[in-house]
Order: C-alpha cells, then sequence, then structure tokens
C-alpha cells in the first residue's frame, strides 16, 4: 500500500517528475507568507459570479431549484438562481416553466440552517463558522464584474424534482441521499463537477427545506420545502456549462437523469465542441419516456415499408425476455405498462417453440412459417423461428462467472436484493468443481466481496451471497470496470465467460457518461466476456440502460420479478443464458414484388440494422444462447391490396429495374441470417426462399398461433395503429387454440395476463390518455 | 481582513512550515486541480491562517499532515465560497490540458512537465479523493494512513480509494492515455 511497494514504481516515476516540475514553479516562501507582499493575485474573484439566495453569504453560479411534480410536469417550489443581487433571486427566473393552477413555490429557499451550515466536525472544525468568517481574500462586489455576460447555457444548473406524494413503498430511506462517495465518483475532468456538487453548500441536511444541500465531503441530501414524504426527489439533472452531466445515483427512489428540457442548441453544442468541450451525448438522445421514475427508451412502430421502394428488411436478433415479465409486474400491478415498455419482440421471445432442432454442427434451426394475418385477414403473417440448439454447459471446460451486484440503498427492497441472491444462489448450486465464482459489489463499498472461487465450495460462495447488504450509493462504473477485470484475469479459453450484472438498473457514471459505459462493455465483448443483465425492482428501474448494456456486452437481459422467473431463467433456461451458441446474428429478408406488396416487422424497432451492415462483419449484433427461440413476425401486404399508408408516386426519372428471373419463381420472400460463431470473426450465411402455399390461421401450427396471439398482445397494450378490430379476446382465443403441451405453464400465465389486461383496459383508460380527452 | 495586515507576527511553527514549503505547494496545486492562481491564493490563505493562529497545530499529527490538512480546507472552502463560478469559457479551455498529452512516449518520459501535464490530465478524470490520495502518497510520499488524516476520512476507506485510483490510473496509462 505504499510506493516503496515495487509494483507502483512505475507510477511514483510519474509522480517524481510531476514533483520537479512543481518545484520548478513554487512560488517564494516569504512572499506567499505574507499578504500581499508581491503575490502575484491576479483576477482572483471576479471569475466568479455570485448567487444570492444563501444566507451566510454562500454565492451561486448556478442555478438551484428544487421542484415539485405532478404527473409529468414539473414545478418549482423553490429556486435559487443566479443573479447580480446576492440576496434576491432575479423575478424572471422565479417564472414557472410550466403554468400550472397547483403551483407549489414558496418563493426562494430560506436560509440554511445554522445547524447545517455548520461546518461538520472533520471538515472545516478549526476553522471559525463559515457564515461568521468572511472569506481571506477580499471579496469583490459582483455586480461589478465584468465577465458575468456568459450566455445561460453556460451557467451551472443543479435541479431538483420532486413528487408530490409518492412514497417509494420499497425504499426505507429517510431523506432522498446521495451519498459522499457518489459525489466523489463524479468526474472531474474539466467539467468543473465538483462546483455543481458544491453549489448544495455544506448542509449536512436533516433540517433545512427547500434547497439542495451536500458537499463534496459529504452525503448530498435533498429534501423539499413541504414534502416531508421519504425519498420525494424524483429527478436531479445537472447541467455544467450548458452540457448535460448524466448521472442517476442518489438512493432510495431518487434519480438524475437528464432531462429533454435542457438539449443544447446545435450553436452551443459547436462552440462547446471547438473548445474541447465533449459535450454530453445524452442531448442529442431521444427523450426517454418515464413512468414513476422508471425510464423506457421510446419505440416507434416499424411502418408498412412497400417493396418496390424497400425490398430489404434487415435488423439484427434479439433473445432478451426482460420486456415479459416487467409487463406482467405492471398488469399484476393493475395497471397497464407504458407503451415503450412494451417490447413485442421480447414478449413473443419470452415463449420456446416447438421448432425443429438443429441438425449436425449447426448452431441454430431456421424455420418460416406463413399463415393468415390473425389481426387482418387481407394479410398474411409470416413467422421467422430460430432454435438454437441444446448446449448444456460442457462440464470439462467450464464457467468463468463474475456476479457483478449493486448492493447500493435503492436494492434493499424484499424484491430488489433478497430475491437476487436467491436468484443467483439458485445458479450458483448448479456449478461444478471447473466453474469459477467471484462476487464483486458496487456501492459506496464496492469492491471483490469474493474471489473467483472453485463452483463446488458452494458454502463459500453462498455464505458470500448471504452476507450481502444494501447500503450506500452506486458506483456502477467503477464495479463495472472491476468485474470484467476480474473475468479477464481468470479468462476461460473455450468456456463461458461472463459477468452477470444484477441490478436494478439505476446503474450509473463515474464514467464520464452513459456512452462510455457502453464502450467498456463493447470492449470486453470483443474479447471474449459477454454480459448477462438482470433486472430487479421497480420504482426505479432504469430498463433502457440494462437494455443498452446487454446489446453491446454480446449479452442478454432478463427481468426477475419473482422467484419463478428467477427459475427460469437461471435454471431451466441456464444454458441459453450462459452459453452462447452464435453471436452477431444478423436476418434479411428480401421481399418478392411480384408476391408480396409491402411488409411490416414487428418489434425489433431498436434493432433494425442498415441493408449494407448485413454483410459487413464488424457491425455487431445479437446473440443466440443454447437452447434459446427466436422469432420475427412479418405482417404482408399482398400486391395490389389496400394499405394503410398512402401511396406514393411513381418515380419519372427512374424506371424499375425490371425483375429478374426469381420474381417469378413464386417465392414471397427469401431470408437469410448470418451468424459467427462464438470465437470466431468472419460469419456464415444461410439463405430460405420461402413460397407461401396459403395456409389459413386454423390450419397453421399451434406455435404459430399462440406466437401471434402474444404478437398481438404486444400490439394491444402499444396501442398500435395495426391492430384494427383485434381485441382482447381474440388474443386470448387465439393463445388458447396454440397452448400445446405447455409444460411449465408460462403459456397459461399469458392467458391470465391477457384476461388482466382486458379487465384493466375496461376499466379504466390508460392513463396517458386521461389528460388528453379533452 | 488580509488585505490590512502588512505585518504578521510569525509564530514558531513558522520554521517548520517553510521546511516543507515546496510540498505544500504542489498539494496546494492538486487541490485546487492545477489552478496556479487559485493554488496560490489557497497556500497564503493557509499560511495565514497558520501564522495568525486560526488553524493551531496541537500535535495530534505531523505538522505536514496537519498543514496538508489546512490546505484541504482552505480549497475547499474557497470552492464552496466561491461557488460554481460561473465559467470564464476561454480560459477555463485554454487552461484544459490536451487529453492526448501522451505520457507512454519514451521521450515524453525524458521531459518532466510534460510527464506532470500528462499525468495531470490523467488526475483529473479520477475522482477527486482517488486524486488526493495517489498525489499525497506518491508525490508526497505519506502512507495511506497519514493520508487519510490529511482528507479526515477513515483508513479503510483511504484504502480502497487509493488502490482504486491506482488501478485506474493504470489502465488509463495502459491505453496510451486514457483518453478516447
Amino acid at each position: 500500500m505504499t510506493p516503496d511497494n515495487h509494483d507502483d514504481r512505475d507510477l511514483a516515476r510519474l509522480f517524481e517528475a510531476a514533483r520537479r516540475s512543481d518545484a520548478r514553479g513554487t512560488p517564494d516562501y516569504a512572499s506567499t507568507t505574507r499578504p500581499h507582499a508581491g503575490l502575484r493575485r491576479p483576477r482572483p474573484w471576479p471569475r466568479f459570479v455570485w448567487i444570492g439566495a444563501m444566507a451566510a453569504g454562500l454565492a451561486l453560479a448556478a442555478v438551484a431549484w428544487v421542484g415539485v411534480t405532478r404527473d409529468a410536469a414539473p414545478v418549482r417550489v423553490a429556486e435559487a438562481t443566479e443573479g447580480a443581487e446576492p440576496a434576491e433571486p432575479a423575478p424572471e427566473q422565479l417564472a414557472d416553466p410550466v403554468p400550472d393552477a397547483g403551483d407549489l413555490r414558496t418563493g426562494p429557499p430560506p436560509a440554511p440552517d445554522p445547524r447545517s451550515s455548520a461546518a461538520a466536525p472533520g471538515e472545516a472544525g478549526t476553522d471559525a463558522p463559515r457564515s461568521a468568517t468572511p472569506a481571506p481574500p477580499p471579496v469583490p462586489v459582483p455586480s461589478t464584474s465584468p465577465e458575468v455576460a456568459l450566455p445561460e447555457e453556460f451557467v451551472e444548473r443543479i435541479a431538483a424534482v420532486a413528487k408530490v406524494d409518492v412514497v417509494d413503498p420499497d425504499a426505507a430511506m429517510a431523506t432522498t441521499q446521495f451519498s459522499a462517495d457518489f459525489v466523489q465518483e463524479l468526474p472531474v475532468p474539466g467539467r468543473f463537477y465538483q462546483n455543481v456538487v458544491s453549489i448544495a453548500p455544506g448542509a449536512e441536511g436533516e433540517s433545512a427545506d427547500g434547497i439542495v444541500h451536500g458537499s463534496r465531503d459529504r452525503d448530498f441530501n435533498a429534501l423539499v420545502a413541504g414534502q416531508t414524504a421519504p425519498n420525494s426527489i424524483e429527478e436531479m439533472e445537472v447541467i455544467t456549462a450548458g452540457a448535460q452531466v448524466e448521472y442517476s445515483r442518489a438512493q432510495g427512489g431518487a434519480k438524475a437523469e437528464p432531462s429533454a428540457r435542457e438539449v443544447l442548441d446545435p450553436a452551443t453544442r459547436q462552440l462547446l465542441k471547438s473548445l474541447g468541450y465533449a459535450a454530453s451525448p445524452a442531448g442529442a438522445e431521444a427523450e426517454a419516456e418515464t413512468s414513476g421514475t422508471e425510464r423506457y427508451a421510446a419505440i416507434d412502430e416499424n411502418p408498412f415499408r412497400a417493396v418496390a421502394e424497400h425490398p430489404f428488411s434487415t435488423f439484427s436478433i434479439d433473445v432478451d425476455t426482460a420486456s415479459y415479465a416487467n409487463v406482467r409486474r405492471f398488469l399484476d400491478g393493475g395497471r397497464l405498462p407504458p407503451r415503450d415498455a412494451v417490447r413485442i419482440e421480447e414478449l413473443v421471445n419470452y415463449f420456446r417453440y416447438d421448432d425443429p432442432a438443429p441438425r449436425g454442427t449447426d448452431p441454430f434451426s431456421v424455420s418460416v412459417e406463413l399463415a393468415d394475418c390473425p389481426w387482418n385477414p387481407d394479410h398474411r403473417l409470416a413467422r421467422i423461428g430460430l432454435k438454437a440448439r441444446e448446449g448444456h454447459r460442457s462440464a470439462n471446460v467450464g464457467s468463468n462467472l463474475v456476479f457483478l451486484i449493486d448492493v447500493s440503498g435503492s436494492m434493499q427492497a424484499p424484491n430488489k436484493l433478497p430475491l437476487l441472491k436467491e436468484a443467483l444462489g439458485m445458479l450458483a448450486r448448479q456449478l461444478g468443481a471447473r466453474d469459477r465464482v467471484a462476487i464483486v459489489v458496487y456501492a459506496g463499498s464496492s469492491g471483490l466481496v469474493l474471489p473467483p472461487t472453485p463452483g463446488d465450495a458452494q458454502g463459500e460462495i453462498l455464505g458470500a451471497l448471504a452476507r450481502l447488504e444494501a447500503g450506500g450509493s452506486t458506483a456502477g462504473a467503477a464495479g463495472l470496470r472491476l468485474a470484467y477485470e476480474v473475468a479477464r484475469d481468470h479468462f476461460l479459453q473455450g468456456g463461458v465467460n461472463r459477468v452477470i450484472l444484477a441490478t436494478d438498473g439505476d446503474f450509473n457514471v463515474g464514467v464520464t457518461n452513459h456512452s462510455e459505459l457502453l464502450d467498456i462493455v463493447a470492449e470486453d465483448a470483443k474479447n471474449g466476456v459477454f454480459l448477462t443483465a438482470l433486472g430487479f425492482g421497480y420504482g426505479n428501474y432504469k430498463d433502457d440502460t440494462l437494455e443498452q448494456l446487454a446489446d453491446r456486452g454480446n449479452g442478454n437481459y432478463a427481468y426477475i420479478d419473482s422467484l419463478d422467473e428467477a427459475r427460469k431463467v437461471l435454471v431451466d433456461e441456464i444454458g441459453g443464458t450462459l452459453v452462447t451458441v452464435a453471436k452477431d446474428v444478423k436476418i434479411q429478408v428480401e421481399f418478392n414484388p411480384v408476391e408480396v406488396g409491402a411488409y411490416r416487422l414487428l418489434g425489433y424497432e431498436n434493432r433494425m440494422l442498415a441493408r449494407e451492415d448485413f454483410n459487413d462483419d464488424r457491425k455487431d449484433a445479437g446473440e443466440i444462447g443454447a437452447g434459446h427461440s427466436v422469432t420475427a413476425f412479418y405482417e404482408l401486404v399482398p400486391p395490389g391490396a389496400p394499405r394503410s399508408t398512402p401511396p406514393v408516386d411513381a418515380p419519372r426519372y427512374q424506371a424499375p429495374e425490371g425483375l429478374t428471373k426469381a420474381a417469378d419463381s413464386g417465392e414471397a420472400f427469401t431470408v437469410k441470417l448470418r451468424y459467427k460463431e462464438p470465437e470466431d470473426a468472419t460469419s456464415r450465411l444461410i439463405e430460405i426462399p420461402v413460397v407461401d402455399d396459403g395456409l389459413a390461421l386454423d390450419a397453421a401450427s399451434a406455435d404459430f398461433r399462440f406466437a401471434s396471439a402474444v404478437a398481438g398482445f404486444g400490439m394491444l397494450l402499444r396501442g398500435s395503429e395495426h391492430a384494427g378490430g383485434f381485441g382482447w379476446s381474440d388474443v386470448e382465443r387465439l393463445a388458447l387454440d396454440g397452448l400445446g403441451p405447455d409444460d411449465r405453464g408460462l403459456r397459461k400465465g399469458f392467458l391470465d395476463l391477457v384476461r388482466r389486461a382486458a379487465t384493466i383496459s375496461a376499466s379504466a383508460a390508460p392513463p396517458s390518455e386521461l389528460p388528453t380527452t379533452d | 481582513m488580509t488585505g490590512a495586515a502588512t505585518e504578521v507576527p510569525r509564530p514558531r511553527e513558522v520554521g517548520g512550515l517553510e521546511a516543507f514549503h515546496e510540498s505544500s505547494w504542489g498539494w496546494a496545486l492538486a487541490c485546487c486541480l492545477w489552478n496556479r492562481d487559485e493554488a496560490e491564493d489557497v497556500l497564503q490563505t493557509a499560511y495565514l491562517k497558520a501564522l495568525d493562529g486560526r488553524a493551531r497545530f496541537e500535535g495530534r499529527a505531523s505538522e505536514r499532515t496537519w498543514f496538508f490538512a489546512v490546505i484541504r480546507r482552505t480549497a475547499a472552502e474557497r470552492r464552496r465560497r466561491g461557488l460554481v463560478r460561473r465559467l470564464a469559457l476561454s480560459r477555463w479551455a485554454s487552461r484544459r490540458l490536451d487529453p492526448g498529452a501522451a505520457i507512454a512516449t519514451p521521450e515524453a518520459v525524458a521531459d518532466d512537465d510534460r510527464v506532470a501535464a500528462g499525468l495531470r490530465t490523467l488526475l483529473l478524470r479520477l475522482s477527486p479523493r482517488q486524486r488526493a490520495l495517489l498525489h499525497l502518497v506518491f508525490y508526497q510520499e505519506l502512507t495511506v494512513e497519514q493520508a487519510a488524516g490529511v482528507l479526515g476520512i477513515s483508513v479503510g476507506s483511504a484504502r480502497t480509494h487509493y488502490a482504486r485510483g491506482k488501478a485506474r490510473l493504470r489502465t488509463m496509462l495502459a491505453s496510451g492515455g486514457g483518453g478516447r
């Protein structure tokens, strides 16, 4: 632990050089110890702008506001803002951004409580209280500063938005707290985060109202005037020099996330860029739909496309199933899920289908079935089914697993950490002597809690799991790095190398931004360490983060809401969860204009690829695990049939290039697949021409009917415009027809879900429609 | 106000402080993210506190770790007071070091200033606590325990941050400057 350690000489040398370099610029001691005796002090303070509203002479060059939301509309309750007069926020800056009769604004924040502004014992104990001691350097009058005229975009700001009376029933935290460790982990370079955080000056925070308090060195508490509810902060937002800072590691149901309100305009972005400032990509990202404090990436349903203009449809497979369990969780709670929580392909792929097993050494089989479309009798529905081979984990190679477990305070709820422990325990019990398990936790105290341990040392593994306790903030990125490091260090050639991330998804930074987090994961995926993301709990669930992580990390993503679900993912389907049989699996379908007028891919909206990506082996795509079923549906419109998109004019200057001979073959389309063996860099190609035999829906296989019922269910939940008159009872009937043997009862569970959705939607319009009906 | 004092009474510690003036300067720089102006200000304020008795060495730690703690608090205090500066963007941008400042190349190693600049760039990417610990241990050659004392944190926490900081610094070094 000291630099004398031989291992640390490399670093010590660097610091020595730095010391020599600094020493050459050391100011003269005598002048430094004598005030104003020749010491160079160029403009020490006018660089700072003073913000009023904080008593005790605290000055903020940022806007700090704490607001209360009702539904989605933020309402400020208190606001401290930058202005020329230190004592009073500028009136226009108190202007409410969202006019709202229920304005709960209480004016500028009150003076910090004396207790809270008093220095902490360890912090400034030797100094006089800040409020009583003026700063040693003379304080300039801020209004005379010639340098305050920066554009609004460059003002730093921290904002907290609170829920009116929403208390996260899962969380047992007394306040919404950002721990000191969280604060410490904020990436500093060039962005002055430290100041952003310290604009919440010094208060320890049990009592003061209406301001965000905290300091760099201590836990960072946020309370809101008039709010006594614990965890009442819903959202924290930090804007630094015009760029968004993404982070969200508050405990107990709080979150911080960039808001679409603050997206930078292109000119500002350009300016920042020219200054070498890497603005967060967050501003450019699409606005995410929020439900409570949960977050889902927006999904735009794939439209119908005319074959004449778009003969090719290309996408990456997706074996995730998280959306199904998540949808179930909403319906079980008596609510319809938010649209964007419904990913049709994940619903469909939740179930196993009885497609023929692959032959020989093929990693998967491909089958295609075409029949009448259940929700539109004029259309045809094509089901493309992939069935991966059942590969049990090879006993003589073993697995190198690193459990990366979120033990932050928000994981305390019974459906999070306790469930997680059970779930991973189930997985651990299946391991053998050749397997290795390590456990890395992240939170305030992130680190390796179990070094790689043989799978047959069950006691040790289960013991380590049992000892995990939730507490502290989330330092996800550091944990992620450590987990990958451990996995790399114990890389098992030819075996399963996987980081299994278990979290409620409130997983952020420590790295500069979200995309960097994804890069870490993607980098290691290239080196053969894959990722499994397991989502837990709700109230604070970050679905989009987890899905993206799994996507980039060559992984899969499941949502664990119950022990049954844990058993499905980690016991029954463990092969698929851990063993990848093929990677970068892409599907391209080429439609024959003679047979098909238009088509629409159901789901996979966030997996679409460009036509040319199909043959580009550098383009990453989805993985398929042992025993996985992957299904994709295309809704086909016969040529000449009316379709829901308006026709386009024929081109005046381009003639159709004419049809190839194959167009007369009667084939409706050709399915092409590219995939790589898990350790290969070059892809293999499979091509399957498909002829429509005119199958009626009744004659279609049970799997076809069941899977299409699930797809239809997803369309109804998403409020798809293509569902036509198709209703819940149609879904139920179709699913009942296609029930099949259903040995694990999953399909019956689906029927229950459909009935529940029908009941809920009959009794209440979806919440999003309530305010807009008038 | 300090401006009124032209002659400062010099308590006994003066000689003691002077003995490690250079280290104090290095630490003040680190506390101020290598902003010279700020570091000078902070160091001067810290000296004044020590010299006029507002901060008193009570013999509980070594004089140097005590004074380092004074510097750290002074810097933190200044940040908090001056709080969230409105960024003078041009100056700020010019102060930013080239993230690509290669420190892995052999010729750079010979050049202290370049190494120092590169190291600073990397250190700036660490958390403040990690940065401070690495500085105190490597640059100031304190033990982790002493460093924990300077920072007012527990030794266990210091060890963790120290280890993580080292690991992360190494990772960045290995990736040739750590930037993308």
